[in-house]
This record gives C-alpha cells, structure tokens and sequence, in this order.
C-alpha cells in the first residue's frame, strides 16, 4: 500500500512540472522532470511480471542511469569549470568500470558501484552548496527551486548511502523489509521536495523579485 | 570493507543501517539549518551594509543642499544689499535730473550716477567671478589655482605657493572646476581653522592617475578625523568635497608628512577619459 502510494506520489511533481515549468529556461529543472520520469517508469517495470523475475538487471541499469542524469544535472547547475570538467572525468571513468562489471549485471545487485554513485553525488551536492555560500551576492540561493531540488537530493542520497553498502549482504526477505522502510519513505520526501521546487519556481515567475536600483544622490549640479 | 565484514549477523545489519541511516540524516539536516542560518547572516549584513551607503548617501546629499542654498543666499545677500541700493541711488540722482534743472547740478548728478553705476557693475563682475572664475574658464586649472595661490599670498597673511609639475593636457571643463571648487575648500578650511604659515600645492601624474598634494603646517586633519566628520552632522564643507569627489570617483586622503611636521591633503582621480586636447579647450 505504502509502495503504491510512493510510486504514485512520483506523478505529483511530473504533473506539476507540466502544469507550470514547461516553459522554463532552468534546464536543470528538466534534467529533474526527465529523471522524475525515468523513476516512475522504473518502478513501474520493477513491480511488473518482467521486472520482477530481473530485478537486478533494473536495478543496475536504474543505477547508472540515475547517476548519468543527476551528474548532468550537476554539470548544467555549477558554473565553475574546473568542477564540470571533474564531473566529466569522474562520470567518464565511472561508465568505464561499469561497462567492465557488466556481465554480472543479471547476478546480483552491484552495491558497490552504486555506493560510488551515490558518493559522487552526495560530493556534488555539497560543492553546490558551498559554492552558494561563497556567493556575496544578495540572491537569495536558498529560496531558488534549485537549491531545493539539491536538498532532495542530498536527503535521498544520505538516506539511501548505508543501504546501498549493504545491500548485497542482504536476503530477500531482508531486501523487502529495510528496501520497502527506507526508500519508500524517501521517495515520499523527494517527490514532495521536488514538487515544493517547481511551486518555487511558478512563485517566483508570478512575484519576481523587483531589480534593486540605487538612488542617485548626486546633486543635480555636480551631474 | 571493514565495514562489510563487520555485517555477520542480522542484528548488526540492522544496527548498522539504523545508525548509518540516522546518522546521515542528522549530519544532512546539520548541514542544511547551517547553510540557511549562514545566508540569512550573509543576508543581513549586505543589507546593513547597503543601509550604511544609503545613509551615507543622503548625508552627502543633504550637505550638498545645504552648501546650494548658503550660495544662493549668499548671492541674493549680494544683490539685494549690495546691488539694489546702488542702483536705487543712481535712480534718485537721476530722478534728480528732473527736478533741478541747474545744468551744472544736472551734470554732477549724471556724474554721481555714472560712478554709483560702475560701481555696480564691478560688483556685479565679483558675484559673477566667485560663480565661475574666468581664469579658471579660459585658461585652466593650472592658471586658477595659481592665481589663487597668488591672491593669498598678496594678502600677506600666509605665504601660499604651487607648482604643476604634469598638466600638458587638460582635464574637462566640468571636472576642472570640481577640483578647483574642492581646491577652494581646502585652503578655505586651511585659512580658517589651521593657523598655518604657508601653504605648498603640487600637481602630478603617475600613469593615468592624477594627483594633487597640500601641504601645510598649521594644525590639520587626520584621516579618522575626515571620516568622523563625514559621519557626523558637522564639516559642511568636508562632505560637500566629498560629494564633488565622488562625481570624479576620485579619492581624497589627509595625513601627516613622513617627518610628522606637516599636514598633507592628498587628492587622487583617474585621468582615462577625462583628457582633453588643449587646442579644444581654447
């Protein structure tokens, strides 16, 4: 009942992203509507008569997709450049060792390679934030629908991490007890983060923030 | 790998993912309150900061108005009791004309009216030379201020010189007359309140920054006291050259001389896009 409640809750922000952020030039916030969909898709597949008897076979795949979007995400959210070309680095070794563990795909669930994902993403996000801080100007980075998404993400990777490690040591029955716990609750406060985010950002498009402009005090002789 | 060999039985599993889990939590919450509460900070003080600038501004602006009406005062002084009598006098001698017909009479009071007029015009020449000195107008800065200097120095109660060592090309009108007006203020203040025996001005250029230096040895200001009277209701004058500086985002420091003798004033401005060929200005 919980599971289908998460999977369902997954549509509430896709439908609000429809409603309100098509026309949006964050693509950021595209990469997160594509990754929503992916998601939901995934779970989908996953409680299906096919997904059940390849579950790990989704599970890796789920993986390494989930990390190619979120580290495209990071790619198109931080500026700098010497963290974009980390990324590309790190992302390009990453698909490597992937590709050559690619034949227990179909065995079991790959807990290391998706420890690493999830370590590179919790990195990403915190380079996000720091570099927000680092920032004097008066944006408000914490009232953005970016900084946002990055706190679900940066919730879904903390609580996901330790299970992840673990997950290989896990039985079956295991799986079902601490998998259905934790990430279902998590997905619940992703999606609702993630939609928080896109009623952000209708918010700020309605109310947007009036230009700052200074007064001219100079006398009109000295002009 | 510690940690997975550590993973034996269910009860650490469970252990292990409980703390884990919580423990990433705590320190992701952690970090989130830390980041809000450090903007909200970052926040705050630009808006005190802007604040201070504002308040800075408006003192600026209130200083600059006041000094406008003191001159326009000033000048309505002038010609209501200096310039409205003398010509209601060269009126009555001239009404006078009417009255008496005694020729010899007649031509004094043309003569007297004559004088009175002249008079006028002279004063009227003076009002107009403290608006905008025509040296300053036709021939530069570098002929005002040491016109200046020499009106000073005739007066014999200070000796006053100065010396432009690099002004082959002019700056523009307007910021010509700036620093001639923050010169003005200067000596001003030196004259009033320094008790000082002489006065030395010097101009220079070290690339594009151009520079004019003070120095003098009465009693002066110090940097801190500049800022202090900049903050404070008083040093009418002090803010009005800091407002004309400001138009030239130029600078202005007060210091005492390496030998802690003298006082020195020295005012600094950018000179790129602000020159202009002598020819033009001629």
């Amino acid at each position: 009942m919980v599971q289908l409640f998460s999977l369902i809750s997954s549509l509430l922000p896709i439908s609000l992203f429809i409603l309100f952020c098509t026309k949006t030039d964050i693509k950021g916030l595209w990469v997160i509507f594509f990754y929503l969909i992916v998601s939901f898709f995934s779970d989908s597949f996953l409680n299906s008569k096919w997904g059940i008897n390849h579950t790990f076979v989704l599970w890796n795949i789920y993986t390494i997709v989930e990390y190619a979007i979120l580290s495209l995400f990071f790619y198109l959210t931080l500026k700098l450049r010497s963290v974009r070309t980390l990324i590309v680095v790190i992302s390009t070794i990453y698909f490597i060792v992937f590709i050559i563990m690619i034949k227990s795909i179909d065995v079991q669930y790959n807990s290391v390679l998706s420890f690493f994902s999830q370590v590179i993403i919790l990195g990403l996000c915190l380079v996000y934030f720091f570099t927000s801080i680092s920032q004097t100007s008066a944006t408000v980075s914490i009232l953005s629908p970016l900084f946002l998404v990055v706190i679900a993400l940066l919730l879904y990777v903390a609580c996901t991490l330790f299970l992840f490690i673990i997950a290989n040591k896990l039985s079956a029955k295991e799986m079902d007890k601490y998998w259905g716990g934790i990430t279902v609750y998590n997905n619940l406060l992703t999606n609702l983060l993630f939609s928080a985010a896109f009623l952000l950002y209708r918010f700020k498009r309605k109310n947007p923030i009036p230009e700052n402009h200074t007064v001219d005090f100079t006398s009109p002789n000295d002009r | 790998m510690v940690l997975l060999q550590a993973l034996s039985s269910d009860n650490n599993i469970s252990m292990v993912l409980f703390f884990g889990t919580i423990g990433m939590l705590a320190l992701t919450i952690g970090l989130i309150v830390f980041i809000s509460f450090h903007q909200r900070k970052v926040i705050r003080y630009q808006q005190q900061l802007q604040r201070m600038e504002q308040d800075q501004q408006k003192t600026l602006l209130n200083a600059s108005i006041r000094l406008q009406e003191e001159e326009r005062q000033r000048i309505a002084a002038d010609l209501h009791d200096d310039a409205g009598p003398l010509l209601a006098t060269a009126r009555l001698y001239l009404n006078e004309n009417f009255v008496n017909l005694d020729k010899q009479t007649q031509l004094q009071s043309i003569y007297n009216a004559k004088q009175i007029i002249d008079d006028t015009i002279q004063l009227i020449r003076n009002i107009s030379h403290s608006l905008m000195p025509p040296t300053l107008k036709n021939f530069g800065l570098e002929s005002a201020v040491n016109d200046l200097f020499q009106k000073i120095s005739g007066s014999g109660s200070m000796n006053a010189s100065s010396r432009f060592h690099d002004y082959r090309e002019r700056l523009k009108a307007e910021n010509e007359l700036i620093i001639f007006r923050v010169i003005q203020e200067l000596i001003n203040n030196i004259l009033k309140h320094s008790n000082a025996s002489f006065i030395h001005l010097t101009q220079n250029t070290s690339g594009q920054r151009f520079f004019i230096r003070l120095h003098h040895d009465g009693r002066g200001l110090t940097q801190t006291d500049f800022e202090k009277l900049g903050k404070s209701n008083v040093g009418l004058g002090l803010k009005n050259i800091q407002s004309r500086l400001k138009v030239l985002q130029g600078k202005i420091f007060f210091e005492k001389d390496m030998s802690q003798t003298y006082y020195k004033v020295t005012i600094e401005m950018n000179r790129e896009d602000d020159l202009k060929p002598v020819n033009e200005s001629n």
